[in-house]
């Protein structure tokens, strides 16, 4: 190409400056080139240094960041090695920033349209009343109704979508080249994910801006990029086309990302019959432990086909009203029933706030119910009063949470996590305990090396595996998964969702698998429930929801996949 | 907001009969005859004795004693009298402006000392400066008030003659200076490293950088986006410090002789005067109940996610 680069990072190395001052690389030698106008997308897992390359070009490193070596140009200036003020001058005139969680990026102390006029006034577009009027623009432009009034409200009156409109608004303010979008949409829902990006995509074409997009995800990458570039390790491994990289991987680590993406997989024939072998070995395996239960009188429950059934659930959460001594009712559940088949996995899937999870918390137990029932193996869970009977239920029922981050003590160590609920019901000696802990974690493939180390010194699918391991301590019939894979990474989503298919088929678990993302659902679910403002829009199997979805919101789900519009094939 | 500040005071109510029943308890509790402390070595009859006795209701039972008490308090009765036979209420209007003027400008201290050199040394963290800083504190907090109080009075008062030994009767802002100091100190270094640690942990936040990527100046981005945000958590606790430094008053009026509420409060403990005791500790105590509702108030002007209904 004949056209000058925009940008150029030549043979980059960053690393952190860690204790006795040793260097820890962080990016090892990347190169790309983005062109005026271009997007590139920069694929890779957490810790690939992708964030770390981004942020070293709008020099931004964390405190203990340098760049060690090699060189990287904007419009012919090599920034890595310029000054502060040289930097500075680039910063939202030149070079914007999309960063990556709304909830945390907007200063909750001022008004949103000031967050926005700083970046006009610092960058001397606009001053005074004519920048309040741009700010108003700039939000209509990010596709935020009722700019005008968006502009007065701080930021916690904002939903995570909003609130990434106007960080959009503010990185484009000043109507930089280059736009670098680490990770926009991360935090956010499918559906928001979607118009946000498709939104981003049309303002950077209208306007001509170069975007740097950094994600995890292989099909979004693919979808909305002319440019990959791979990196593993703080390496660039693959870079080219799109498509081409899409339809013949190179590198092994790029080749796993294409084959287990689940917004790739999903698409994918194979996946669903992979599917159905579990499926059929599970509801085999959970009708042997039937038959024991309907004999046994220390288990719980009748032995039932259905194991969990919901009936006609409704929560009503009380709010504040207009007066302070006024309660407005608010249905977040409305009317909700379906069964769960021993053996099998029925995907509960909606945006946030739809109600899925408090379904979940319901279910579980662990919110009073407003009318409706839940039975536990034909046993009506509101009558299981005595203490007796509450810990033989929560036996048999356990839950996997969304953020495993939070979900373990971290100062508990992985043995006392996973040993935890053995000891609350008081079974076996300390040496069976310790026996079952092992057992645990070689079902969910970690070595017991990780007994005695601590949730700080694992990886997020590390401490989601430890995670399974306790709900898994007291033998449960059923596991209640609430956005069990969201905060992870997709390879890492791939991992957890067969270790679940493959923990189901061994022990015939059954699951309710709560989701705000389509694109997993096709590789554990049989049957779906799609929520929407507290209600069941849709029920009905995997297959026919992936297949012929009934409802336009449906639709829009499976719409919102990303990667979801590219052909592989089967 | 207003639903909100009326519930409040409602809530002073119990606080106000709580604290007043307790330390009534306490005082009652005491060993000793308050009239035989009261007139001293000098021989005293048993009619007046009794009439004594009779005029501060010591014979009724202690639930009798506390109602007769908050009778007198609550109509504000300009006969209420302590056990030295003078009127509670003028003790306490006479008392109580040199020491609400000694807290504030101890608070003032604590606030601009403690937010400018934390803010300094959180900017720098782990420099020269940080450091010293935080040596300097640590001896400010673990040397007890009546040791650096003596030890300041000692050099500026008495050494090198800087500042008047003792305040006095006739106190003037200038005399209060060396004392508010004294009184301060504790919570200067106490401010001082909450403000450091807060400013510290939001040069890191994900919006500061987010400031910075908007092309901000540095100056700009500490003012706007490190300061304000990290002023919540200091205002609130310099605002509770009101409590503790009308406390911590009892010791330092004591060293520098200031006819206050903390040297009222500490006479009328020693002599067993129900009275006086228990009006001034419900004096302060109000006074702190009131405080922590405006510091709750400035809260929410500083923090909008904040709302009180």
């Amino acid at each position: 190409m004949t056209e000058t680069p925009l940008l150029k990072i030549t043979d980059l190395h960053v690393g952190f400056r860690g204790e006795k001052k040793k260097i820890l690389p962080a990016v090892d030698g990347a190169s790309l080139t983005i062109y005026p106008g271009q997007t590139v997308a920069i694929v890779g897992e957490s810790g690939s240094g992708k964030s770390t390359l981004a942020h070293s070009v709008i020099g931004l490193l964390p405190g203990a960041g340098v760049v060690t070596g090699g060189t990287i140009e904007f419009e012919g200036q090599d920034i890595a090695h310029a000054k502060k003020d040289d930097i500075l001058a680039l910063r939202g005139s030149s070079i914007g920033l999309v960063p990556q969680d709304p909830m945390s990026n907007l200063n909750p102390l001022w008004k949103v349209g000031f967050q926005i006029k700083e970046a006009l006034v610092a960058n001397g577009v606009a001053e005074g009343k004519e920048a309040d009027r741009r700010v108003v623009e700039l939000l209509e432009e990010a596709g935020l109704p009722d700019a005008e009034r968006r502009a007065r409200q701080y930021p916690h009156e904002f939903s995570g979508g909003m609130r990434q409109r106007a960080l959009i608004a503010m990185g484009l303010a000043a109507r930089p080249k280059l736009l670098i979008a680490d990770e926009p949409t991360s935090a956010l829902d499918v559906t928001v994910q979607k118009q946000i990006l498709d939104h981003l995509d049309m303002l950077t074409d209208d306007l001509g801006i170069a975007v740097m997009l950094i994600t995890h995800d292989l099909g979004l990458a693919a979808e909305r990029a002319d440019h990959l570039v791979v990196m593993y390790r703080g390496k660039v491994v693959e870079s080219g086309p799109a498509l081409e990289i899409l339809r013949e991987p190179e590198h092994p680590y790029t080749q796993r990302l294409v084959s287990k993406a689940p917004s790739i997989a999903s698409q994918r024939l194979s996946s669903q019959r992979a599917r159905a072998e579990v499926r059929e070995q599970a509801v085999q395996t959970a009708g042997e432990i039937a038959a024991e239960v309907a004999q046994s009188n220390v288990v719980l429950g009748e032995g039932a086909d259905d194991i969990v059934v919901a009936e006609n659930l409704t929560k009503i959460f009380q709010l504040r009203g207009a007066r302070p001594w006024q309660k407005v009712d608010f249905p977040a559940v409305d009317d909700v029933s379906f069964r769960l088949k021993r053996g099998t996995t029925t995907a509960i899937v909606g945006e946030s706030g739809s109600g899925k999870s408090t379904v979940a918390r319901m279910v579980l137990g662990l919110l009073p119910i407003t009318s409706g029932r839940v039975l536990f193996d034909g046993v009506d869970v509101k009558d299981l009063t005595s203490k007796k009977d509450r810990l033989r239920f929560r036996r048999q029922l356990q839950p996997v949470f969304q953020n495993p981050y939070a979900s373990l003590d971290p100062l508990y160590s992985i043995y006392q996590s996973i040993e935890e609920p053995l000891r609350t019901h008081d079974i076996g000696s300390k040496k069976e305990r310790e026996a079952k802990v092992r057992d645990l974690l070689d079902k969910v493939a970690l070595p017991t090396t990780v007994m005695s180390r601590f949730p700080a010194e694992l990886s997020g699918g590390q401490r989601q595996r430890v995670a399974i391991a306790r709900a898994l301590a007291l033998d449960p019939e059923v596991v209640i998964c609430d956005e069990a894979v969201s905060a992870l990474d997709v390879l890492v989503q791939a991992q957890i969702l067969e270790l679940l298919n493959d923990l189901q088929a061994e022990l015939g678990l059954s699951y309710l698998f709560i989701t705000h993302d389509l694109a997993v659902v096709r590789q554990i679910a049989d049957d779906v429930l799609v929520m929407q403002n507290g209600k069941v829009v849709e029920h009905s199997s995997v297959s026919q929801v992936f297949d012929e979805p009934r409802e336009a919101y449906t639709r829009r789900l499976l719409d919102a996949i990303p990667g979801g519009t590219i052909s592989l094939g089967s | 907001m207003w639903w909100y500040v009326g519930k409040r005071l409602l809530q002073t109510i119990p606080v106000f009969l709580g604290a007043t029943l307790i330390i009534y308890a306490l005082v009652f509790l005491r060993p000793g005859d308050p009239i035989l402390g009261l007139v001293g070595d000098k021989p005293i009859s048993p009619e007046v004795r009794q009439a004594l006795r009779d005029q501060y209701h010591l014979d009724d039972p202690f639930l009798l004693q506390w109602l007769f008490f908050l009778k007198d308090v609550v109509t504000f009765n300009p006969d209420f009298v302590g056990l030295d036979g003078q009127p509670v209420f003028e003790k306490i209007q006479n008392a109580f402006p040199v020491t609400v003027t000694l807290a504030l400008m101890a608070l003032a201290l604590d606030a601009v000392i403690g937010i400018v050199v934390g803010t300094f040394a959180g900017l720098r963290r782990n420099g020269w400066f940080d450091s010293a800083t935080l040596l300097v504190s640590l001896v400010l907090l673990s040397v007890p008030i009546f040791v650096v109080g003596f030890v300041l009075q000692l050099f500026f008062g008495v050494k090198f003659g800087l500042a008047p030994v003792t305040v006095g009767g006739d106190w003037t802002i200038g005399k209060l200076l060396l004392p508010a100091f004294v009184l301060a100190i504790a919570n200067i270094a106490t401010t001082l490293r909450l403000a450091r640690t807060s400013v510290a942990d939001n040069l890191s936040a994900d919006h500061v950088r987010t400031a910075r990527a908007k092309g901000l100046s540095n100056g700009t981005v500490v003012r706007n986006h490190v300061l304000r945000n990290s002023l919540v958590p200091v205002v609130t606790y310099i605002g509770i410090n009101l409590g503790s430094l009308m406390a911590g008053a009892v010791i330092t009026e004591g060293i520098f002789n200031i006819q206050g509420i903390g040297n009222l409060a500490y006479q009328a403990v020693n002599r067993g005067d129900a009275p006086v005791t228990v009006t001034v500790v419900a004096v302060m105590v109000m006074v702190y109940v009131f405080m922590s509702l405006v510091v709750d108030l400035i809260y929410a002007v500083l923090d909008p996610r904040i709302r009180y209904v």
